[in-house]
């Protein structure tokens, strides 16, 4: 069985295993979704993102969860060398990735800083939520339905999830083909709990631009198109796939050995790297040498 | 971890010929704003 609801400006699924029952639980991870996307979305005027983002320069008080928050997308920030960066709302807004998707150019935006000490919160630009908040939402929601012995919570880039689909079938999902989304480079069968990300711009892209800013630059991250991360949660997953997107294929590989996660790049050229920890298999390469041993 | 692979290319399958997944991981679906934006650009740069 399986429940979609439009939330986090995608569709977020709950599948259950064969014979599960939810209960009203399926429901109030909906809500619990919806009440993240309330508080942190970018898009959404008013809310707790869009308060903080107005004071710019002033100490504030902040709720524990969105510093815990911040405070992830800080330690990712030090971890990928500054790839990750909290402050591109600016740069998305000035190429049109606003709340009404203008997608036409404005003022050119910029990266600034993040002041967290406990829940007090300075910035000198507007934070953006975009690169963990979907992650932090999946993963809240299987907090609720963990006595579940079942289910998949997939919300596209960002899934979770646990137990089989049936007695006779594990939870199978397809890595969508970056250069090509009506295929798949290969697949991933989950064992245990599994969180999984990716990011790629093969939907989110609009004249020579993309979501996925290179804060350095100031520029749609280059180099890489598409990254598929596993890692604890799917908090994790999802920084994890932006910041390696964002490194490059080289680069990526080189700073991967120092990170909690494993992942499968996709590098502009079509070429292919494969952490060896890496649970799953890609499909198979044409030069014949294979990558998946 | 490490490392497998350099260089190599990979193939894909066509999702169609693919049997028995519960879902695709990959770049997220869109909004119908975006959509219905990124469709105006297009009919415009015609």
């Amino acid at each position: 069985m399986m429940q979609t609801r439009e939330l986090l400006g995608c569709k977020v699924s709950v599948h259950l295993g064969e014979g599960v029952e939810a209960g009203d639980l399926c429901e109030l991870a909906f809500a619990e979704c919806e009440r993240i996307e309330g508080l942190y979305s970018r898009f959404i005027a008013g809310n707790e993102l869009a308060r903080v983002n107005s004071c710019l320069g002033d100490w504030q008080e902040i709720s524990e969860e969105l510093a815990g928050l911040i405070r992830v997308g800080l330690e990712a920030g030090q971890q990928s060398f500054g790839a990750f960066d909290l402050t591109v709302k600016s740069i998305l807004e000035g190429w049109g990735y606003d709340s009404d998707y203008s997608l036409t150019e404005g003022a050119v935006g910029s990266v600034g800083g993040v002041e967290l000490d406990g829940r007090r919160l300075r910035l000198s630009a507007e934070i953006d939520l975009g690169g963990l908040g979907k992650g932090y939402a999946i993963d809240r929601m299987a907090e609720i339905l963990k006595d579940l012995p079942s289910v998949l919570i997939d919300a596209g880039g960002d899934m979770v999830g646990w137990g089989r689909a049936s007695v006779d079938q594990a939870w199978k999902i397809v890595l969508e083909d970056p250069r090509d989304l009506g295929r798949a480079i290969g697949e991933v069968t989950f064992e245990g709990r599994m969180a999984v990300g990716a990011s790629s711009p093969a939907r989110r892209k609009w004249r020579d631009r993309h979501h996925l800013v290179d804060p350095i630059r100031g520029e749609p991250a280059r180099g890489m198109m598409g990254v598929f991360t596993q890692a604890e949660t799917a908090l994790w997953a999802d920084v994890y796939s932006t910041a390696l997107f964002v490194l490059g294929f080289e680069r990526a590989q080189q700073i991967l050995p120092t990170l909690n996660v494993e992942a499968i790049l996709v590098a502009s050229d079509g070429r292919v790297f494969k952490s060896e920890g890496f649970r799953g298999e890609l499909y198979r390469v044409a030069d014949g040498v294979n990558t998946d041993r | 971890m490490f490392a497998n692979s350099i260089g190599a290319l990979v193939v894909g399958k066509p999702l169609d010929e693919i049997g028995g997944y519960s879902a695709v991981n990959g770049a997220s679906l869109t909004p119908k704003g975006f959509d219905a934006a990124l469709s105006q650009i297009r009919t415009l740069a015609q």
